[in-house]
């Protein structure tokens, strides 16, 4: 059986001047934890982008469970927002409000466990809160929902070390073994003990490799990391 | 609930929050224009009396729904694409911008409702005072004839503070260019000899207005 989350086939992405991917091809497995690593500007938030839907590939096709990326597909995954995304006038419980009404899948039981966890006051309004706070709400509405592929863009980026390890373990806590979790880092130290597997993308290429496998060499994802970037 | 009664819904309460302090604005200003007296014209500056302070505020707000909303509400749309939250649900683009220029139509009529009101008003002045007579009290014809400049300008300063950065030299430009042909409108309205002290008002707010734009520009995107 095919266990293969996202899909992207031949995909060529061109900002102004600046060629991101040219026909670049990539499995990422489903039901794990994706760590997607990279140097700055080779396009890992661009993959995840386009992943979401929120940016079209110039070339080529993205798959997300054999279903090809569209605006039905955002139903298959959730996108951990940016703060300023979200309006500043929206309360935390207003935002909740709305991702219960529009997908079927967020659950509001989990948005107040997480919001309990994660010490969010559901009143406070986005621009009130401290930009900690924010990102915080942000992780929450989107491990709120319950779906087949979630995708983190430098999700440590802002917390300080204790709530790092709080994300940690809400992710073991509410992320399910049918889940995917797709994590775009540079902050290898606090999330290398929860992949499953690595996807390092270098220019217009990606090398996979199974945590596991790196972890028996005796070496660290970061020095493994180093080893494939040079 | 289907996906476009909840796209409505949410638009409304989206629209509320966006409009209530402007709404908040004219019903104070009308209350004030209520009990305060009308004062003799030769008392306080003209520039202070209630006639001016309420076919201003009135002006601005009307103008505000009838122009500047609609507009810049849907420039912004169109520009920014899908890039907030609430273009992630899966629904049609044109869904939510078919729901959004239906409801502008419903703040433009607003708008027309409240320039009609502050035209109300401002005949109380006009009955108490024979003198507030050569002010001009049909308000509608206000807003959209002589008071397109500030729209115009707001219009600009809503791109500035939630439009894109790559738009920030395009409305800054802009705004410059709706400050001098303010400042000009101003001129020729002191040189005809007609309100202006009203026309330095309008200046003034036109400045007030450039600095917060300014300022919010800093905070927003250099911090």
């Amino acid at each position: 059986m095919d266990n293969t989350a996202v899909s992207i086939r031949g995909v060529s992405k061109r900002f102004k001047r600046h060629q991101v991917f040219d026909n670049f091809s990539l499995d990422l497995p489903g039901g794990c934890v994706v760590g997607v690593l990279g140097e700055n500007g080779i396009g890992k938030t661009t993959i995840l982008r386009m992943i979401a839907g929120l940016s079209a590939p110039d070339a080529g096709q993205i798959f997300i469970q054999d279903k090809a990326v569209s605006r039905h597909t955002r139903d298959l995954v959730s996108l951990m927002l940016e703060p300023e995304q979200i309006g500043p006038y929206m309360k935390v419980s207003d935002a909740i409000a709305y991702n219960g009404d529009f997908y079927v899948d967020f659950s509001r039981d989990i948005a107040a466990q997480l919001c309990a966890d994660f010490g969010i006051d559901t009143g406070a309004r986005m621009d009130e809160m401290s930009a900690g706070m924010k990102e915080r709400a942000c992780l929450m509405l989107c491990l709120a929902r319950r779906a087949k592929v979630y995708l983190l863009d430098e999700p440590m980026a802002g917390f300080d070390p204790k709530f790092k390890r709080e994300i940690v373990k809400a992710i073991l806590a509410y992320v399910e073994p049918w889940q995917t979790l797709i994590i775009s880092t540079h902050l290898l130290r606090d999330l290398d003990a929860i992949f499953d597997e690595v996807v390092i993308i270098t220019r217009n290429a990606a090398t996979s490799a199974k945590a596991d496998d790196i972890r028996d060499k005796g070496i660290s994802i970061e020095d493994y990391y180093m080893e494939v970037v040079g | 609930m289907n996906t476009l009664t909840k796209t409505i819904k949410w638009e409304i309460w989206y629209y509320w929050m966006h409009l209530r302090y402007w709404l908040a604005g004219v019903v104070l200003a009308g209350a004030i224009s209520q009990i305060l007296p009308v004062p003799a014209y030769t008392d306080i500056p003209f520039a202070f009396a209630p006639v001016v302070v309420v076919n201003i505020a009135f002006s601005i707000v009307s103008g505000y729904f009838i122009f500047v909303f609609p507009v810049a509400g849907m420039l912004v749309d169109i520009s920014s694409g899908y890039e907030r939250f609430d273009r992630l649900v899966n629904r049609p683009f044109g869904m939510l911008l078919g729901v959004r220029m239906l409801l502008s139509v419903v703040v433009i009529l607003l708008g027309m409702g409240i320039a009609t009101a502050g035209e109300t008003l401002m005949m109380r002045f006009a009955t108490e005072n024979t003198s507030f007579m050569t002010f001009n009290t049909n308000g509608l014809t206000t807003v959209i004839s002589s008071g397109f400049l500030l729209p115009v300008a707001a219009l600009f300063g809503y791109m500035l503070v939630f439009a894109k950065r790559a738009y920030l030299g395009t409305a800054l430009t802009a705004w410059a260019g709706a400050v001098i042909a303010g400042i000009g409108v101003c001129a020729l309205m002191l040189i005809n000899g007609h309100i202006p002290e009203g026309g330095v008002l309008i200046a003034v707010v036109f400045a007030a207005a450039l600095a917060w734009c300014i300022r919010t520009y800093n905070t927003k995107f250099e911090s």
